[in-house]
């Protein structure tokens, strides 16, 4: 279905020609080409008339309704928005800036230097238990927490169980970025009310009572928490 | 300050100028390009009303962009790029028939004689059987068709914003130039207007 071949690969070249697109080396060849071939001079002469032709059609259409302007600029607000939201919470970029963010926080409640020195040996080994793939998958309704990716599943170490409601409209992000600073990780949950149960694990100088303080400090995203004991 | 106060700047001075959140260059910017872009997007998924969602979308996607956009290619093949790629999400949206635009054979032959002067009319008519010519070519021709001969795009440019290799277009600018010729003839446009 598709026409036949140009006799002359100059003829392909007769749009950018036109065009003065080319390459100088390709547009000195096309030039002496059209010299002495009628072919592609006739070429030449039909790409000329159709580029025409197009932008005479093409150029007569209306344009776009001042109305797209008004709705791209309420959707660039939307989205500074959704942006400034971010921003303003604790976001993880790089390994590195995850692993500071974390023990500024600690720093920031004051905890025992002993216990910095400890988690700094254990830092690795933190970050891993953060990261690991979820287990004990339970069947959950949709749009919980569990299922927009924060990691879960059961501490290998004894720990201190905090039971937290956080706020509805909290985002995934700032809520994991929390959990992840307070050395945490969320075990069980949502209940049918929205209710999780997060892990800690049992080190000297670690409290329930700190960390309850500092769930507190973040009235945007958590709504209520209780220690349920170890 | 206003739009024209922009006019002479580069489409790259521009783009930085919008840098952090400078409305007046942003706007400027959108100004530059709506109607190519949508001009280009109505040859592609040929409806007026899509045409302007996706163009919004696009210029959306400029915004979110222009804090990573390098300069690693021109502005325009950066913003057509991105009109491709939603182009090509927009036309999955439309039935094949709204796609195939109106048959040819629909079109009026002859001239009304209250059009004008024969000169006009006869640009007219050879420009709305183009238009229509060019929306019988497939997507893929008629989105060419519009690079290389409405936007003068060069054939490296065409091939980064299409992802297709520079001798695949200048086949298919090729082919869809023979195809669109062979529509025109057959209804009755001469070898000497063309
Ligand atoms: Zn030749």
């Amino acid at each position: 279905m598709e026409p036949e071949q140009p006799l002359h690969t100059e003829a392909m070249l007769l749009p950018e020609y036109v065009n003065r697109t080319l390459s100088s080396e390709e547009e000195q060849q096309v030039a002496s080409h059209l010299q002495t071939c009628v072919t592609c001079q006739q070429e030449l002469q039909e790409v000329t008339n159709m580029q025409a032709a197009i932008k005479h059609t093409i150029a007569q259409r209306p344009g776009p309704s001042p109305a797209a302007f008004s709705t791209l600029m309420r959707r660039i607000e939307q989205e500074k928005q959704t942006q400034g939201e971010k921003n303003t919470q604790p976001t993880t970029s790089s390994w590195w800036e995850t692993v500071e963010s974390a023990f500024r926080s600690l720093f920031e409640i004051q905890w025992v230097p002993a216990l910095a020195s400890v988690l700094i040996v254990g830092q690795a080994f933190l970050l891993l238990s953060l990261i690991g793939t979820p287990e004990g998958q339970q069947g959950q309704g949709s749009g919980t927490i569990y299922e927009r990716g924060i990691p879960q599943g059961t501490p290998a170490t004894p720990s201190l169980k905090i039971e937290v409601q956080f706020v509805e409209t909290a985002q995934e992000r700032p809520i994991r970025g929390l959990v992840r600073d307070l050395g945490g990780r969320i075990i069980d949950g949502p209940t049918e009310d929205g209710r999780y149960t997060l892990g800690f694990p049992i080190s000297p100088g670690l409290s329930s009572d700190s960390i309850l303080t500092m769930l507190g400090k973040h009235p945007e995203l958590v709504q209520k928490a209780q220690l349920l004991g170890p | 300050m206003n739009a024209t106060h922009w006019q002479d700047v580069t489409d790259l001075d521009l783009l930085k100028a919008c840098l952090p959140d400078n409305q007046q260059a942003f706007e400027a910017l959108y100004q530059r390009y709506e109607k190519r872009v949508f001009h280009y997007l109505m040859t592609v998924v040929n409806d007026a009303t899509l045409a302007e969602e996706i163009l919004v979308d696009v210029m959306l996607a400029v915004w979110k962009g222009l804090t990573t956009f390098q300069g690693q290619s021109k502005v325009s093949t950066w913003i057509f790029g991105i009109a491709h790629h939603k182009a090509v999400d927009g036309l999955r949206k439309v039935t094949s028939q709204q796609r195939g635009g109106i048959p040819i054979d629909d079109i009026v032959e002859s001239p009304d004689p209250k059009d004008g002067p024969f000169e006009e009319t006869n640009k007219n008519r050879l420009a709305e059987l183009t238009n229509q010519a060019m929306m019988n070519l497939s997507a893929d021709h008629r989105e060419i068709v519009h690079m290389a001969f409405y936007e003068g795009q060069s054939y490296p440019e065409i091939s980064e914003l299409l992802g297709i290799p520079v001798n695949t277009v200048k086949t298919r600018v090729y082919y869809a130039k023979q195809q669109l010729k062979k529509t025109l003839q057959h209804h009755g446009v001469k070898e000497d207007i063309l």
